[in-house]
């Protein structure tokens, strides 16, 4: 954040200025000053959720459907931050697009116009955007606090102004049609969350005005999943075993060929329920593999998911030590003949 | 926009106060209100009005420009001019989404709206940020507003012929997340008015 300095007319005292903030005030002769500055001035928002508050509102969040159900009771808290993301607000009155003249000469279409937008490329953070939306609705119940960036810093992280940021768009009309227009930077508080589950750190996101979640991360619940790969699994069996008695019947063609395919039946219908009550045994393992390999962010507009790194778990280690065993025995097997 | 302005009252040398996005500042002992919008700060005489409905609940002033504007309004196709006298109470607050919660300060213009004006009450005040640049916009959007949705006309010709300028502190109750004003009682949110 780029700081101006002045002096003070009365006494000569230094006064510096932050970039958005028009006020200041000379604490040696207590005389206020009106700044002008190249950036539109800043206002803040009043922040009505505390730390505890924006936890218990994630806790409440992480019970949606899509979370994994051991996820709540294995992940841990580990720091909450509050932000203070700047938006542009421009806003103001312009005549509407049918109107050939304005200031009252002609026309009385005239209509009011606001938009923001995001003033930081929020690298800071983990998320891209935040929904107009939220923005919207937590602003429509907001109030505006005293801008003072000390303060600010204080209570935590304040994100700086993109460096491309232009003031002069986005009124949604030409320039020659609007009647009146001020703009603005809002630092809107959003709290970030932090926990960790097997390692993993976890970020979400809740208006610190109103406490509507922005992004809530958690893993994704992968039950269905494996419901449908248990009855893949079976459907399988019995298909293999039902093709396998249709190509005995083929082969041989013959009573004994019936009696043979039965047995066959038979015999691969144990080897299903065999599959089955394996694959049971491993439905943790399955379970730990799926869930650390797929994070899902739960956002106003939906759900998202994306595939993070792999991380080398309980079955991982137990595959990979089988196999080094497989493969050393198999080397003393070839050692011993040669 | 005026560079660095010492923010004084012109009378009694007090600090002015208000917010950082602020175009007007006040001193509330002299009612007073300097205006920073235009080439040069400006200052303005001030009058408190007295709550208009009684309500027990927690009050704040809320700022208006106060135009008295001779005009005359003519309608194009029909040749007819009206002229006249009129205060326009115009919000120093920026009201948001004005098309969905509603422009007060028409409201007060269709009304005739006649304050009444008193003693300064200790109460807050919120803070103004439209200068009377953008104030001065505001006869011809109503009374082109007002005058079409009399007449019918699609075309009418505003012209505003004199204008005088103060401040007027209004009264409005707050309840909740919510302002009213004391006159109408007409409900905003307070997210609308920041």
């Amino acid at each position: 954040m780029n700081v101006k300095v002045i002096s003070c007319s009365e006494c000569g005292a230094p006064l510096r200025v932050a970039e958005g903030q028009f006020l200041t005030l000379c604490k040696f002769c207590n005389v206020k000053y009106y700044v002008k500055q190249d950036l539109p001035p800043a206002i803040t928002i009043k922040d009505n959720i505390n730390l505890a508050e924006a936890k218990k509102i994630v806790l409440d969040n992480l019970r949606h459907k899509d979370v994994s159900k051991g996820f709540l009771a294995n992940s841990y808290f580990e720091k909450g931050t509050l932000f203070f993301i700047p938006l542009i607000e421009i806003r103001g009155v312009k005549a509407r697009e049918s109107s050939k003249e304005i200031a009252g000469k002609s026309e009385y279409g005239y209509t009011a116009y606001d938009y923001i937008e995001h003033g930081s490329h929020l690298a800071d953070l983990e998320i891209d955007f935040i929904d107009s939306s939220i923005v919207e609705n937590s602003l429509l119940n907001a109030e505006q606090g005293e801008y003072d960036v000390n303060e600010m810093r204080k209570r935590g992280v304040v994100l700086s102004l993109k460096p491309d940021f232009n003031i002069e768009k986005k009124t949604g009309a030409d320039e020659q049609t609007v009647v009146e227009k001020h703009v603005r930077i809002v630092y809107f508080p959003v709290w970030e969350i932090n926990y960790s589950y097997s390692g993993i750190i976890f970020k979400s996101y809740i208006s610190s005005i109103d406490g509507k979640p922005i992004k809530i991360q958690a893993i994704k619940n992968h039950r269905r999943k494996l419901i449908f790969s248990i009855m893949g699994i079976f459907s399988l069996a019995i298909l293999m075993a039902r093709g396998l008695k249709f190509i005995l019947i083929f082969l041989t063609g013959s009573e004994m060929g019936m009696e043979a395919s039965r047995i066959m039946l038979w015999f691969f219908l144990l080897g299903a329920l065999i599959t089955i009550i394996l694959s049971s045994l491993l439905i943790p393992y399955f379970w730990e593999m799926f869930a650390f390999r797929e994070i899902i962010s739960i956002r106003q507009d939906g759900v998202e998911s994306k595939l993070i790194n792999y991380s080398d778990n309980n079955l991982m280690k137990f595959l990979r030590g089988f196999l080094d065993k497989a493969r050393q025995l198999f080397s003393a097997g070839k050692s011993d003949d040669g | 926009m005026v560079d660095n302005i010492k923010l004084k009252c012109d009378r009694c040398s007090a600090n002015l106060s208000g917010k950082n996005n602020n175009c007007v500042f006040f001193c509330l002992s002299c009612g007073r209100g300097c205006d920073v919008s235009g080439e040069s700060s400006v200052f303005y005489s001030m009058k408190f009005a007295t709550p208009g409905k009684t309500q027990d609940l927690p009050m704040e002033y809320f700022p208006f420009w106060h135009l008295r504007s001779e005009f005359s309004v003519e309608n194009t196709s029909e040749g007819n001019i009206l002229e006249g006298l009129t205060d326009f109470y115009i919000p120093a607050f920026f009201i948001k989404n004005i098309n969905y919660f509603g422009d007060l300060g028409l409201y007060y213009m269709q009304k005739e709206m006649k304050l009444q004006y008193g003693e300064r009450l200790d109460i807050p005040v919120f803070p103004a940020d439209r200068g009377l640049i953008d104030a001065m916009n505001y006869p011809y959007i109503y009374l082109m507003k007002e005058y079409s949705r009399k007449t019918g006309a699609d075309y009418v010709n505003v012209n505003i012929l004199k204008t005088g300028a103060g401040l007027v502190l209004i009264p409005f109750y707050k309840k909740g997340h919510s302002y009213f004003d004391s006159y109408l009682l007409w409900n905003y949110p307070s997210g609308a008015l920041i």
